[in-house]
């Protein structure tokens, strides 16, 4: 939609406002869907869901820690001085790489409903939040 | 006087936090903006990417270089005092600060680096789609208060913890 940017100069070197068309101004206020001479935006879907996923996964990985002695202990102690921490932060980072690298290569080239996936998005990090929180996730542990 | 190596670790991992606060203003001040001037968009940029890499640097610090020293576990038969994580726990009135303290400060510290990495790459790689979408805008700019929030409660509750635990190891230095 290049008349929402289109600026003109007049000869005294003014800059005056777009002209919008009646046609114009009826499209603007219809067309929700992507632009379709707007940039692929799923990369940006791609970075923000990835990003929602690894906070959700760190938050599950954190209650399931502690409610199995034997994940918390073993698979996710993958150092020993650091203990169950590091194995949390290393499957998240992992999962944050892998699924942002996948969901890149297949959506960087689309135009998708930006709105939809950043929603998507903040709902995985607020599981993340809500689920790092010690209250929740000692929830029932003694 | 000598440094031991978990002064230094402390030191840098606290010196990341401080940097990580002074970067965020720069991407706070401008990412609710709907129109930057050139310097304007050079700020944010600068100021997102640097979170970015000092929420990475600050967690990983943390994590490996300082947070061992914390839970480290006193011999048979010593005290607790210079193992903060076992002083904290051998008195009921502190041991609130490990149990909700630093369980708390050391899971919410991990998801400052992945909202700080998608923040950057949205600011820098979609610029377009940032500065003409205000819905979009505000969602990242919401992250981003998200992201700081969730790091200041760590470094808040590590300032304390450091208060409260008798953290030896930094005899001399704070």
């Amino acid at each position: 939609m290049n008349w929402m940017h289109s600026r003109t100069r007049n000869q005294s070197g003014t800059i005056q406002a777009p002209t919008v068309s009646k046609h114009a101004r009826v499209h603007a206020t219809v067309d929700t869907a992507p632009d379709a001479d707007a940039p692929p935006n799923g990369g940006l879907a791609a970075a923000m869901f990835a990003c929602g996923l690894a906070c959700a996964l760190f938050g599950v990985l954190v209650v399931a820690a502690e409610r199995s002695e034997t994940l918390a202990d073993g698979f996710l102690a993958m150092s020993a001085a650091v203990g169950p921490l590091s194995g949390k932060a290393i499957v998240a980072t992992a999962a944050y790489a892998v699924v942002w690298t996948v969901l890149h290569r297949r959506l960087r080239e689309t135009t998708v409903d930006l709105h939809r996936w950043m929603r998507a998005s903040l709902v995985l990090v607020a599981v993340g939040l809500v689920a790092t929180f010690p209250p929740v996730f000692l929830l029932g542990v003694h | 006087m000598l440094v031991t190596s978990l002064q230094v670790y402390l030191l840098l991992h606290i010196g990341l936090g401080v940097l990580f606060i002074h970067a965020f203003a720069g991407g706070m001040g401008t990412l609710f903006k709907e129109q930057l001037s050139p310097l304007g968009q050079r700020i944010r940029s600068i100021s997102v990417v640097g979170v970015a890499a000092v929420a990475w640097a600050t967690a990983f610090t943390g994590t490996w270089l300082v947070y061992p020293g914390y839970r480290a576990e006193p011999p048979a038969g010593a005290g607790t005092e210079g193992f903060p994580k076992y002083a904290l726990l051998s008195h009921h009135s502190t041991a609130f600060w490990h149990e909700f303290g630093m369980e708390w400060k050391e899971h919410i510290a991990w998801l400052v680096p992945f909202l700080a990495t998608a923040i950057a790459y949205a600011v820098i790689r979609h610029r377009r789609t940032v500065d003409r979408d205000p819905r979009i805008r505000r969602g990242v700019a919401a992250l981003f208060v998200i992201t700081f929030g969730a790091a200041v409660i760590a470094a808040g509750l590590g300032a304390v913890i450091n208060k409260v635990a008798p953290n030896d190891f930094l005899g001399g230095i704070l």
